[in-house]
């Protein structure tokens, strides 16, 4: 069997995406979200009194502003919840686990700013300058309540609503403001991240038990309960029950090597069935014993591999950038650890028969070194700018150097950038200057630092390139 | 600007708004309160129409009194002249002179409303005021003998806007209902979708048109159910409700 034919067979590579498949990666996942949040606003609108009498008023307005950023910013965080799944039909609708980790962020902080404006705009209705003590009404509203003798099982159930939709909220900016604005080690982070579950579940409460507009129209309460169970159903499943239900591959290191520049190439090997990847992708590495090493266990890190698929092992390139990532260096032979996906839409195999341009910087450099290993002689042609600080930080060089080059002579041209011998950073002139072509005839690739990314694209935009042809694996996200 | 540079400035806007409704609501007084609300309305009382007589009890028309933050009211004739101050009786009129200078506040029923009634009503200014029934601060020589005061009727303890059983009448149907809970008035269809128990509930029949106290202690059943609300509620605090306040009742006033 060819190499080429391992790679229709194995990895589903060797395919060209239909117009609907390029939609569907490219917008699928966000037209999903949007109509989502559309569909109950839509819904509320045709309910009585109908959407003329919504904004009657000032008060009324404010009323009807805070009832629909409610609806949706609850419908955002359940979706957010969604993607934090690590799931290969989210991959089909973002074009990239990186992309569905992005959707995630966004729809999370959407989301809040949308249940921020809730409770704010129906307290606010209360308000009227012909009676300035009404902002007594308006506050009492935004304070939790006890009950009394006197409450019916439905106040008690309102009240009861109310309060966990207040908890919910006071948890939600709480964990949010610790997620984005606080820099906590990684595994206090992923602690703290693992109880907005716990805030959504309260807000689920407060969705579906509150009388309101919500409750009245079945349609529309049905509607937010398969959100509310979307969600929570999202939250059990990843996070409480996600080491039990989701497969994972155990795998034993056999060699760390150090390659320099406070980089460490892990090599291990499968102990039961391994792992199907397509070049350039990366998976999420668990460690479970890893002896007195004081590496982190049972937390997850993304790697992107090295190594080809159609190598025994796999090899991850892992650079110390944080706490874990640095405690690596101390990894013991033998340690065990489950690795989950393969992830990501950032293969050349995507791209069979087209003319590519890759562009890796730094630790960046890993998923071109699984593609160049998995390379035969139906390429197109590959100009690989491999872009280092220091000299000393290149490696495989022999491969990219030496044997790529002479056993696909004419397919292959690797290009070298260290950035302290010359003047400046890698730029897309840099580029287009050695390639000596129209860069508008290249699938490009870019795998590096954010910063570098960023700028690239910018760059080669700016030179007419489509932006559709560029493509970036966004590590910032993982 | 980076996503999450937005949302800090949007949660700091709105959480600030917030707790200055928590701070505002927890510990201003109401004379404060009206004071942070003239800010925005550009006055510095609520003006409202009321009949004020001379210390001989004949009326001053076209005179508007301010309560003041104070405890006192500032009464100006129509054509702005401030006339006298006089200490305000909680709003609510006194048959016999009173005060300082003698001039009485009585509190007249102001006109309807249209379609969206509020609490207070508006000064009509005057284009003549009659300057002979503007008290002056010098004292007559020989007061002439004064006629017998004619006290006007006073409804709603003199509280305005005032609505009678006429009133109340015109606005019994569920797409036009008010009703009104000890003395107090009520637009119940624009509070009706705000209610946690469903519009339906608000908007039913033998509430339209009526008295609200009994359905609102729970002791008068709504479409087969009867609804306890709190003591706030029952005898009109501030609740969601309030903000649709419209006016006040008396089923004296023809």
């Amino acid at each position: 069997m060819g190499r080429a034919a391992i790679i229709d067979g194995n990895m589903g590579g060797g395919f060209t995406q239909s117009s609907w498949q390029q939609w569907r990666t490219k917008y699928g996942g966000w037209t999903i979200i949007i109509v989502s949040c559309l569909l109950p606003v839509i819904m509320w609108c045709f309910e009585d009194p109908g959407i003329t009498n919504r904004f009657l008023t000032v008060s009324l307005t404010m009323a009807a502003i805070g009832k629909v950023t409610g609806m949706v910013g609850f419908v955002l965080y359940a979706i957010s919840l969604v993607l934090s799944l690590r799931r290969a039909w989210l991959e089909q609708l973002f074009d990239g686990l990186n992309k569905v980790y992005l959707a995630h962020h966004i729809t999370g902080g959407i989301s809040l700013v949308f249940l921020m404006f809730h409770p704010l705009f129906l307290a606010i209705r209360f308000i009227t300058f012909e009676a300035p003590e009404s902002i007594k009404a308006a506050a009492d509203s935004l304070l939790p309540h006890w009950f009394s003798a006197s409450d019916t099982a439905t106040s008690v159930q309102d009240i009861l609503a109310l309060d966990a939709g207040i908890v919910a909220f006071l948890g939600m900016v709480v964990l949010l403001i610790v997620t984005l604005y606080v820099k906590l080690p990684y595994h206090v982070w992923l602690w703290t991240h693992r109880f907005l579950g716990v805030a959504f579940g309260l807000a689920a409460v407060h969705t579906i038990f509150l009388n309101s507009d919500v409750t009245r129209m079945p349609v529309l309460w049905w509607y937010m309960i398969a959100w509310s169970l979307i969600g929570m159903g999202a939250y059990i499943y990843r996070t409480l029950i996600g080491n039990v239900v989701i497969r994972q591959a155990p795998y034993q290191v056999r060699e760390v090597v150090h390659l320099g520049g406070n980089t460490v190439m892990i090599d291990m090997v499968p102990m039961g069935k391994p792992i199907h990847y397509k070049p350039g992708q990366f998976v999420f590495l668990t460690f479970l014993v890893t002896g007195e090493s004081g590496i982190s266990e049972r937390e997850a890190h993304p790697f992107s591999i090295a190594s080809s698929p159609y190598e025994p092992s796999v090899r991850l390139c892992v650079k110390a950038l944080g706490d874990f990532t640095r405690a690596l260096d101390n990894l013991p032979k033998g340690s065990v650890a489950q690795i989950e996906g393969a992830f990501g839409h950032f293969s050349n195999t995507n791209f069979p028969g087209l003319k590519q341009i890759w562009v890796g910087g730094g630790i960046g450099v890993t998923p071109f070194l699984s593609m160049a290993r998995s390379l035969d002689h139906t390429t197109a042609g590959i100009h690989f700018f491999y872009s280092v600080m220091k000299r000393e930080e290149l490696f495989d060089q022999a491969l990219l150097q030496d044997y790529l080059p002479r056993t696909l002579a004419g397919q292959f041209a690797y290009h070298p950038y260290v950035t302290s011998e010359q003047s400046g950073f890698l730029d897309a002139q840099y580029i287009a200057e050695t390639v000596g072509d129209d860069l508008g005839e290249y699938e490009i690739f870019i795998c590096g630092p954010p910063i570098m990314m960023k700028t690239l694209r910018a760059q080669l935009r700016a030179r007419g390139v489509k932006n559709s042809t560029i493509h970036t694996e966004e590590f910032s996200m993982l | 600007m980076k996503l999450k540079h937005v949302i800090a400035g949007i949660m700091i806007v709105t959480g600030g708004a917030m707790l200055a409704v928590l701070l505002i609501g927890a510990f201003a007084s109401p004379a404060q309160l009206a004071q942070i609300a003239s800010r925005f309305t550009g006055q510095a009382a609520t003006p409202t129409v009321q009949t004020v007589y001379d210390e001989d009890g004949n009326v001053i028309e076209n005179a508007t009194v301010k309560h003041n933050a104070d405890g006192t009211n500032t009464v100006i004739t129509g054509d702005g002249t401030v006339a006298t101050q006089v200490p305000t009786s909680n709003g609510a009129a006194s048959p016999t002179p009173s005060g300082p200078s003698g001039t009485t506040v009585t509190t007249k029923p102001a006109p309807a409303p249209s379609t969206t009634p509020r609490p207070s009503a508006t000064a009509v200014p005057s284009t003549t005021p009659k300057s002979s029934q503007v008290p002056t601060p010098t004292p007559s020589a020989t007061p002439k003998p004064s006629p017998s005061p004619v006290p006007a009727p006073t409804y709603c303890s003199g509280n305005t806007p005032c609505y009678g059983a006429a009133d109340l009448a015109g606005h019994a149907s569920t797409s036009n209902c008010w009703s009104y809970n000890k003395g107090v008035m009520f637009n119940l269809s624009g509070y009706a979708s705000r209610h946690p128990a469903g519009t339906d509930t608000v908007l039913a029949t033998n509430t339209c048109g009526r008295d609200m106290s009994t359905v609102l202690s729970g002791s008068t059943k709504v479409n087969g159910r009867s609804h306890n609300h709190s003591s706030s509620v029952e005898n009109n605090g501030s609740n969601g409700m309030s903000s649709f306040k419209v006016g006040y009742y008396d089923s004296a006033k023809p």
